[in-house]
């Protein structure tokens, strides 16, 4: 029997071309562009982030946002869990690309161990010194609802007091113009990352639960994205065409919950290769 | 309830009720374990996987035993966990409604990259792509994909090489908190061009069969494969009267937050990860029968690792099998996890294939000889890139030995 587990969110992190309060205000995008992450430099050694590609830069920009929202907690008790469709694209294209133009015996290495694709959970618990466990759900659109999961259960196992459940996706032209699957369909591709910080010991605000398969019919604010269909509100114009669109409904979500503008909302995302659903569900 | 559950303050095991493998030394459990206590090292010459393939040998599968025609793409790490997982559910025999309310958790390493050279080739040179390996990549999600009919949550899980071991931890988790009452976890990977040549380029690949643990160890041999469990909650195999071949026991993971491609000097995630382990099952080391090592044959990795499990297992046989069955990448986990389920049940501690003079240094002998195991406990180590560390605990079933 699945038994009720509440979590609290202790703090959000956003590293996206919108800002958070352009997200919430629910404009249409207007310019896709790279997502800068120009502040890490402020809050990190800039030794350390020397060799930290652009995927791995955005993914710790977001999750030092969200626990400096969050407060200083034990990082030997601190978890990790990060959804990311792709990994690093750029890191992935340019390790082929070493090969086809310099040949196997040329190949970069630095490529190929940066094209991993937990390197932003590494890069993360390296340089925050995380030291619970480190997971990364990679399932297209899913993605972050796996990591959800997978967060959740940390908590509710007893495994971490406290975890950081995000999603990073990075967009790469050759990626991009290789794959017609990861194009927009007539909306911009946009890249970022996001992290919640989760804590089981502190009061719950915001219950979340991750449903898979056929959502059951509720009166929940519904928030579509991915390959999900039926009614309700698709969000796509305001951030971009993205992998990380469930993560970012989920925000979304959440500050709805806090606003007191409703007391339920489903986020709801279907893969678009496998036609799999999952929902997060919010309650306040 | 069998003697193993029965540990005060220990959390509730959960029943193995099928497994299934696939790799080089075999396609079935007692095929790979037949192979594993022959000393076998079942090696390809670099030229099974094309004509650009760095010159070091891999634990391959040959064509003959691929399930289906091999792809050389995300599709052949999918035919892998396939593969075992139907071995796995013909074992555990599921009703119908189990197998519906079942939820997947695989772990990859490989089949989640963006390996699609071929396409992507044809694409820089300006063809038009007849090439499938990009589509494949796509339509190949190990758990999105993998076509049983579960309706529970899935999970495809990418830690690098602790992804299998993380996959059964998780497993574990969904059953012990209600999620699911069954969960088909473990983990896959099939070899192409492009990992091969990372690995090769990251210098930590040997051409010789690898040697885990020994004095002259120069590196890896990267392996493919795939291992899948079927889990149940011990409530839910016990209604319905399953065969229960062995249990989990306990799960342990950490982040050495040290470097993205070095062990931390002292083991420290390791070393977390194994108190984990045995504090969730309530036991302690004397408790093991052995320790089945991650053992990857690198300097680095096996240095730290022998060092860690020298101090937190005194005395416990270590088992390192990576000399028969290679380096299964994201598979690897499972894989071990499998096979150190079935020395349990079997009574042996195997022999380490590829080990003969030790090294000082790792401050361990690996086993060179089989023995009788002693205890019906044994625990299973996975490292990875990244900084990860798991550990997973199994028990035999007592009374189940040479089963």
């Amino acid at each position: 029997m699945k038994r009720p587990f509440p979590i609290a969110v202790s703090g959000i992190g956003l590293a996206h071309c919108l800002s958070w309060d352009e997200l919430l205000a629910g404009e249409a995008l207007r310019v896709s562009r790279k997502t800068d992450t120009g502040e890490l430099r402020t809050l990190l050694p800039g030794a350390s982030l020397r060799r930290v590609p652009h995927f791995a830069r955005m993914a710790l920009l977001a999750a030092v946002r969200a626990l400096r929202a969050a407060g200083k907690a034990d990082s030997a008790r601190t978890a990790l869990a990060l959804g990311t469709a792709y990994g690093s694209s750029e890191m992935n294209m340019d390790f082929m690309d070493s090969v086809l133009e310099h040949g196997p015996r040329l190949s970069s290495p630095t490529a190929f161990s940066h094209a991993v694709n937990n390197m932003g959970a590494g890069m993360i618990s390296l340089l925050l010194d995380i030291r619970g466990p480190c997971l990364t759900i990679s399932q297209f659109e899913l993605s972050f609802a796996g990591a959800l999961a997978a967060g959740r259960l940390l908590l509710q196992s007893g495994r971490a007091d406290r975890v950081l459940v995000g999603a990073a996706d990075e967009t790469d032209a050759r990626f991009a113009a290789c794959c017609p699957q990861v194009a927009g369909q007539g909306i911009a591709q946009t890249e970022g990352a996001v992290f919640l910080c989760l804590d089981a010991s502190r009061p719950a605000d915001v219950a979340m639960d991750v449903e898979w398969g056929v959502a059951a019919a509720d009166d929940a604010l519904v928030l579509l994205s991915g390959g999900a269909q039926g009614p309700g509100r698709r969000n796509a114009p305001v951030y971009g065409h993205t992998p990380l669109a469930q993560a970012l409904d989920c925000c979304i979500g959440i500050s709805l919950l806090r606003a007191g503008a409703t007391r339920r909302v489903r986020c709801s995302c279907a893969d678009i290769a496998h036609k799999r659903q999952a929902h997060i569900v919010l309650r306040s | 309830m069998p003697k193993v559950a029965a540990h005060s303050g220990a959390a509730s095991p959960v029943a193995v009720t099928g497994m299934g493998c696939i790799c080089a030394a075999g396609n079935s459990p007692e095929r790979v374990w037949r192979a594993m206590r022959a000393g076998e090292r079942p090696l390809l010459p670099h030229s099974a996987l094309g004509d650009g393939a760095l010159p070091f040998p891999f634990c391959g599968i040959g064509e003959a035993c691929f399930p289906g025609k091999r792809r050389h793409s995300a599709a052949d790490t999918l035919a892998l966990a396939e593969y075992a997982a139907r071995a796995a559910l013909a074992r555990a025999q599921l009703p119908i409604g189990t197998m519906e309310a079942a939820g997947v958790v695989l772990g990859t390493t490989a089949g989640s990259a963006l390996h699609f050279i071929e396409s992507y080739a044809a694409f820089k040179a300006g063809l038009s792509s007849g090439c499938s390996d990009r589509d494949d990549y796509f339509a190949a999600n190990l758990a999105l994909a993998l076509p049983i009919p579960a309706k529970g949550p899935r999970l495809t899980v990418t830690d690098a090489c602790t992804s299998g071991a993380d996959a059964l931890g998780l497993g574990m988790d969904l059953i012990r908190h209600g999620e699911c009452p069954c969960v088909i976890c473990g983990g896959a990977d099939a070899l192409s061009l492009v990992p091969h040549t990372g690995f090769a380029r990251l210098m930590i690949y040997d051409d010789r069969p690898c040697r885990p643990f020994d004095l002259r160890r120069k590196g890896l041999n990267l392996g493919e494969g795939g291992a899948v469990f079927v889990l149940e909650s011990m409530e839910h195999a016990g209604q319905r009267g399953a065969d229960i071949i062995g249990y989990l026991l306990g799960y342990g993971a950490g982040a050495d937050a040290y470097h993205l491609t070095a062990p931390h000097p002292q083991g420290r995630g390791l070393a977390s990860a194994l108190r984990e382990a045995l504090a969730e099952a309530a036991l302690d080391a004397r408790d093991m029968a052995f320790v089945n090592a991650h053992g990857t044959g690198t300097p680095d990795n096996d240095k730290v690792e022998g060092r860690t499990l020298a101090s937190m297992l005194p005395g416990v046989p270590v088992w390192a099998g990576k000399g028969c069955t290679g380096h299964t990448l994201g598979a690897a986990g499972a894989l071990e996890a499998l096979l150190s389920l079935v020395a349990l049940t079997q009574g042996i501690v195997p022999c380490s294939p590829g080990f003969e003079q030790p090294d000082p240094e790792t401050m361990i002998r690996p086993t060179t000889e089989e023995a009788p195991t002693r205890t019906p406990f044994a625990l299973s180590t996975s490292l990875g890139f990244g900084g990860g560390n798991a550990a997973l605990l199994l028990g035999a079933v007592p009374g189940r030995e040479g089963a």
